[in-house]
């Protein structure tokens, strides 16, 4: 009987540790997964926004927007700081169907998805960088190593894919499944690197709110933090349509 | 209607200052230019524009904009013009809008703007031959596409996300406002006619001086049965936006009705002429999207004019009768207008943006005004941060395309104006841009007719 209960102990150390190993190792795909469910799991969001550019001298400019997000595709951003910008709206409703409002102009401009690799207000983001990050639809990811904290994988681009970038490098974090670091190369070069320096969980959401993206060859950098950040209810879908691009930020 | 702006823009000062969120915001712009042979100043605008806007609830805001603008030079040729404000200083204080929106008005899906205020129809940039709503302020003849704000109601319904229609109605006609200097509209009507009827007084071996000229304008009369209106349908179709438009209204540009020649003294000749409002009817179509992640769009709007003739009289001295004539000045056959547009940004940042033209702001009808056709390019690419942006305009205009057979016949009758530009951004809001333009052509052109007058220009924005 001693000998039945000391070996059904071992057993159940065993099991409890093999099924743990077996818990924590993902594939490069089902991290990527993971990093993709928890960036898209709000079903909306609202948060203001400031960057703050900064050249290679430390001369720094600052931005201000209001940004609001709906599924993986809906987004609208609100232009609030510098003054030639303010009032400015920006409407996505899908990867070519882009809208600007310009207060100036009092017209809603139809903007076509070129753009979508150009700079996002003198940013170092791209309007493809600030846009979704459906990263299976677009990677194949591969494991390259696991530490305790983290896990470091490799994105490449898929042959149907138009990302700019061929290849991502990632270290995700263990217990958000965000990334803290993104390397992301072209042609083998490394381009930028995005460092999400501050992770929270915020309600039931784990969110990047002090992000800072750096041009790796013109050594500028974009330090972008999110404040006042609201979930879901709070979201009106209302907001994702030409009609409230018009209107001011209340 | 002036009182109703006025109520207006109390409304929203006092109800902004009391409830709302409010905001003052401006614009500061300065603008000269000088001839490149010989240095003489062309053009002179010094601009502050004060923007206040009030949010003064989820469903209620209002705006308003005054702007104070310095424009051209003092004009001093007698003492008395120095006693003259304007004639020193030529500053003018314009209310260029002042509106209240009223979101969800009556229903939910109903949003009502109502005041003086600027309607932009039309997905081209700047020619858009749909957008006549508010008439062209051509008081600098290179910045196309400027309009004049003017007091209307306008009533958008949203059908859905995708669908909305629109209807305007605005009280009273406004016209088109000329410039004083490069396009001085008066200046060059009288100095055409003028020419035109001496070589028609020659011909008939008559006294070829002119001792005067007096024109007059009609104004369509200030009453309800006069005022305007338009429709407007937008949608969605497989990914391209569009709209189905109509205007009824009057052509914001004057055309001759009567004009008189009075030979009857040997030495001289006097002219007067009466110009009226053309009424007319405008059905407008445009569209925007993309093709292989190019930009595209096209506006086109065909112009249905009630006729204008023109009943020319002369009367000559010897022996002393009259002649009457009567031309057609505007056909009731509609015409057509419409622009044609692409742009895309390369990888490396190369900015294209180009249209088709087939007529230009105040063109039309069948004879002297036809529309003619253009096309307007501009290259543009930013450096060092965007703290530099490197630009490349250039137009061309040909007089009588339909008709040419052989390049040679469109390079006969055609204008162009070209020219670089450089715009530094020395901090957020801020902008200094250098350029200049070269023009050429043939006499008969839109640009032809100012190829003496290839420019330079400095300009400073500031936004706050």
């Amino acid at each position: 009987m001693k000998r039945f209960k000391i070996l059904s102990l071992i057993l159940l150390v065993l099991s409890a540790f093999t099924y743990s190993l077996i818990a924590q190792t993902f594939s490069g795909n089902q991290i990527l997964k993971k990093v993709e469910d928890t960036m898209l799991a709000p079903k909306s969001t609202v948060a203001d926004a400031t960057m703050i550019l900064i050249d290679k001298r430390g001369k720094q400019k600052v931005r201000k927007v209001k940004m609001w997000t709906k599924g993986k595709k809906k987004r609208v951003v609100k232009f609030l700081k510098p003054a030639d910008v303010k009032g400015v709206g920006f409407l996505v409703l899908s990867d070519n169907d882009m809208y600007l409002y310009m207060p100036a102009f009092k017209k809603i401009r139809r903007i076509a998805s070129h753009v979508k690799h150009q700079s996002f207000m003198g940013t170092d983001f791209s309007y493809d960088d600030i846009s979704t990050t459906e990263y299976t639809k677009h990677y194949t990811g591969k494991l390259l190593k696991e530490t305790d904290k983290e896990y470091i994988i490799e994105a490449k681009r898929k042959k149907s894919s138009d990302k700019e970038y061929d290849k991502l490098k990632m270290w995700v974090d263990k217990t958000s499944f965000l990334p803290t670091k993104v390397e992301m190369y072209k042609k083998n070069k490394l381009k930028k690197v995005m460092k999400n320096n501050k992770i929270e969980k915020i309600g039931k959401y784990w969110m990047a709110t002090d992000i800072v993206m750096t041009n790796v060859k013109k050594k500028h950098k974009t330090a972008f933090k999110l404040e006042n950040l609201k979930f879901d209810k709070a979201v009106s879908a209302r907001i994702f349509t030409k009609r409230y691009l018009k209107r001011g930020v209340r | 209607m002036k009182k109703i702006i006025l109520t207006v823009l109390i409304l929203i000062f006092s109800a902004g200052y009391i409830f709302a969120e409010t905001s003052l915001e401006g614009e500061l712009k300065s603008d000269i230019r000088a001839k490149l042979k010989k240095g003489d100043y062309l053009y002179n605008e010094e601009n502050l524009l004060l923007k206040y806007k009030a949010d003064l609830s989820d469903n209620l805001a209002g705006y308003a904009s005054l702007n104070f603008r310095y424009q051209n030079f003092s004009s001093v040729t007698t003492p008395s013009d120095l006693n003259n404000r304007y004639n020193v200083e030529p500053l003018e204080l314009q209310l260029k809008e002042a509106y209240i929106d009223y979101y969800g008005f009556l229903f939910k899906k109903l949003d009502l703007r109502a005041g003086k205020q600027r309607i932009a129809w039309g997905t081209a940039d700047k020619m858009n031959p749909t957008d006549n709503l508010n008439p062209d302020d051509l008081t600098d003849i290179f910045d196309f596409g400027e309009k004049i704000p003017t007091p209307s109601v306008k009533a958008t319904f949203y059908l859905s996300d995708d669908f909305s229609l629109q209807g305007i109605w605005l009280p009273y006609f406004t016209p088109t406002r000329f410039s004083v200097n490069e396009f001085n509209y008066s200046a060059m009507l009288d100095s055409n006619l003028e020419a035109q009827i001496l070589a028609q007084l020659t011909g008939m071996g008559l006294p070829a001086s002119i001792f005067s000229i007096n024109g007059t304008i009609e104004m369509p009369e200030k009453k309800a049965k006069n005022s305007m209106y338009a429709f407007k349908l937008s949608g969605k179709l497989f990914d391209f936006d569009f709209s189905l438009s109509y205007f009824k209204g009057y052509d914001d540009v004057p055309i001759m009705k009567e004009l008189n020649i009075n030979a009857a003294t040997p030495a001289s000749t006097s002219i007067s002429y009466d110009m009226i409002y053309p009424e007319i009817q405008v059905i407008g179509l445009d569209t925007a999207g993309e093709l292989f992640e190019v930009g595209v769009w096209a506006e086109a709007a065909c112009f249905i004019p009630k006729e204008v003739k023109t009943v020319s009289t002369i009367t000559i001295p010897a022996p002393p009768f009259t002649i009457q004539l009567t031309n057609t000045a505007l056909d009731k056959e509609p015409y057509f207008k419409y622009t044609i547009g692409l742009d895309y940004t390369f990888k490396n940042g190369f900015y294209i943006n180009s249209q088709f033209i087939h007529g230009f702001f105040i063109e039309r009808g069948y004879y002297q005004e036809k529309p003619q056709d253009y096309i307007v390019a501009r290259v543009e690419k930013k450096f060092f941060d965007d703290k530099l942006k490197v630009g490349l305009n250039g137009v061309v205009g040909v007089k009588d395309l339909d008709k040419a057979e052989k390049f040679k016949d469109v390079k006969k009758k055609s204008g162009n104006m070209w020219g670089p530009e450089i715009t530094y951004y020395p901090a957020d809001s801020t902008e200094l841009t250098l350029g200049c333009m070269v023009i050429e052509g043939s006499d008969e052109t839109f640009f032809g007719k100012m190829k003496d007058d290839d420019q330079a220009y400095l300009k400073f924005k500031l936004y706050f």
